[in-house]
């Protein structure tokens, strides 16, 4: 919670510092509006710490405010991009865990076989990829070349009748988040089937597949769930990008319009959103590590 | 002697992925046509070797003055971030005050729990138009992500016996930091800036596609790539290519430091790097 209020003070005075606002963003260019009654209307012509204390206290009360582009509730604007997020998100981190777990003790398992080593080149060289490039590059040979899948979504999608929808967009978020925790995984599991536990595990005749999943992987999982912090980092950029793309409404779009619109109560909510929920994926991770290697000595 | 024929291949591939978007980026002004005569928008052929764009310029001259500022952004974000990260990250690391160590990791862990997009989106929007706050924003993830990772990695040299017999020995600061140090993590910071270029170079591109990075106004194949999007069905060439040679140069550089610590895991093995090491402890 400290750390929610120290990200919520920084981000706040920061964006209000910077020159600009929601007004001049929205009606800077247009001469025929009086952008000072706009900025008196949006209830910016108030000192900043005024505004602070008015939002912060609505805030702990749940109240996030309202967008001072369309006045609309900011926890209706959330509630409206979240389906299409969390949808997304989840399939992604649904196919990422087994995925990676796969990836890294398939290559763990033969160190310097060809997957080992087309996992660490391919790996490493798609890693930071920018995910505009890999999306636009996806869609013009499978979507317009083939036309196999579609090139973008139209009106608000419906992911139950169109899950040809969700293909693209779950592929692009999780290249990165995919290329990251399989070297990670394949390091870890490279130690763990290679320590005295999991050899003498081995001298006893308990079968491989019981080794791997109940010795080995808990050895190897807590590096790996120690980056999960980062997947976030990673799933809110990506989600921004390709809902931008993919013209799909969720969360990232709603964010990136707010960003460049200077919607501060929007920005806040979503910067917000995603600090809560990197912390609690520490914690979740943090707790995890103990539950699985409570020797574990968590170094942050 | 297989391993080696495989590196070697791959220290070519890792050359050639570079040095065509680099060679194009900043080559490529100096052979650009500069046409000024527009064509109609978004066609192929023509008399335009990649066709025209949206506006109905020639894409091949765009590709030629469009790489090099986002490069340009990313390796002086690179240059600062790892000046002002280094000796904070070795600062935290080698302090036995614990209030030094949270001084400097505290702002840290502050800025990483914000997604780093945002970070460096809302920066760009503060001045549209301008290089400088996209450079900021990029400096100001960067310097919390190497701060973390110069601080662990010192901490782990800190601890070693020598660095307490130098303290024993009433050497400076400045001599156990940097004398010490500082050369012990080279090899780590040489390959984390490679990855720290493209993560930059990356989030630079990125912002440049949401319209919130290198205006419009220049040339740049991120913007270059949005600016096309809506007809890459008619006309695909100004989005393939820049997105194709933004890919050679992350793919390239990735590779090349991927080349660069594997070779130098490897002599460190052959030449028993790691008992010397010990032996100097």
């Amino acid at each position: 919670m400290l750390y929610l209020g120290v990200i919520a003070v920084t981000v706040f005075f920061v964006v209000s510092l910077l020159p600009g606002d929601a007004a001049t963003t929205r009606y800077g260019a247009d001469v025929t509006v009086d952008t000072d009654a706009i900025r008196k209307k949006m209830g910016l012509d108030r000192p900043l710490l005024t505004r602070f204390f008015e939002w912060s206290s609505g805030a702990v009360r749940g109240d996030l405010g309202r967008s001072l582009h369309n006045d609309r509730p900011v926890a209706d604007i959330i509630k409206d991009g979240l389906p299409v997020t969390v949808v997304v998100t989840t399939i992604v981190v649904l196919v990422l865990i087994p995925l990676v777990f796969a990836m890294g003790s398939y290559a763990a398992s033969r160190p310097g076989g060809w997957f080992d080593r087309w996992l660490t080149v391919v790996a490493l060289a798609l890693y930071s990829l920018p995910g505009f490039v890999i999306m636009l590059l996806i869609i013009v040979v499978f979507s317009i070349q083939l036309q196999w899948l579609p090139p973008t979504s139209i009106g608000n999608p419906n992911f139950f009748t169109q899950p040809q929808l969700l293909i693209i967009p779950v592929i692009v978020l999780l290249i990165g988040p995919a290329c990251a925790q399989a070297r990670v995984l394949r390091a870890g599991m490279f130690e763990a089937l290679r320590s005295p536990a999991i050899m003498h595990a081995r001298r006893l005749g308990i079968a491989e597949w019981q080794i791997w999943l109940k010795h080995a992987l808990p050895i190897a999982a807590p590096a790996s769930l120690q980056q999960l912090a980062r997947t976030v980092d990673h799933l809110v950029g990506g989600a921004i990008v390709v809902e931008t793309i993919y013209a799909l409404p969720g969360i990232g779009l709603v964010l990136a319009e707010a960003v460049r619109g200077r919607d501060m109560p929007v920005v806040m909510a979503g910067v917000l959103l995603s600090a809560a929920l990197t912390i609690l994926i520490n914690l979740v991770a943090d707790l995890l590590v103990q539950v699985l290697s409570p020797n574990a000595v968590l170094v942050r | 002697m297989r391993v080696r024929k495989q590196r070697h291949w791959s220290h070519w591939l890792a050359l050639i992925c570079m040095l065509v978007p680099l060679s194009v980026a900043f080559i490529g002004p100096f052979i650009a046509t500069g046409r000024s005569d527009k064509g109609a928008p978004s066609t192929v052929g023509q008399g335009y070797l990649l066709g025209t764009d949206f506006a109905g310029r020639d894409v091949l001259d765009q590709v030629l003055t469009g790489g090099y500022l986002a490069i340009l952004l990313a390796t002086l974000a690179t240059v600062i971030i790892y000046l002002v990260a280094v000796p904070i990250g070795i600062a935290a690391g080698l302090t036995r005050h614990r209030w030094v160590d949270e001084l400097f990791l505290r702002p840290s862990d502050v800025v990483l729990a914000i997604p780093s997009l945002i970070v460096v989106l809302t920066a760009a929007t503060a001045f549209p138009g301008q290089w400088w706050p996209l450079l900021l924003g990029v400096v100001i993830v960067g310097i919390a992500e190497v701060t973390r990772l110069t601080r662990a990695a010192a901490l782990e040299i800190a601890g070693r016996p020598i660095v307490e017999a130098m303290r024993l020995h009433h050497e400076s600061w400045l001599y156990l930091a940097f004398g010490y140090v500082a050369r012990q993590l080279v090899g780590t910071l040489i390959a984390s800036a490679g990855l720290q270029f493209t993560a930059a170079l990356a989030l630079v591109a990125t912002a440049s596609f949401l319209g919130m990075g290198i205006s419009p106004q220049h040339s740049d194949w991120a913007t270059m790539i949005e600016a096309n999007r809506a007809a890459m069905m008619l006309q695909p060439w100004p989005v393939v290519v820049p997105a194709i040679l933004i890919a050679l140069l992350v793919v390239g550089v990735n590779l090349l430091v991927h080349n660069v610590a594997s070779s130098g895991a490897e002599t460190r093995l052959l030449t028993g790097g790691s008992n010397n090491r010990r032996q100097d402890d």
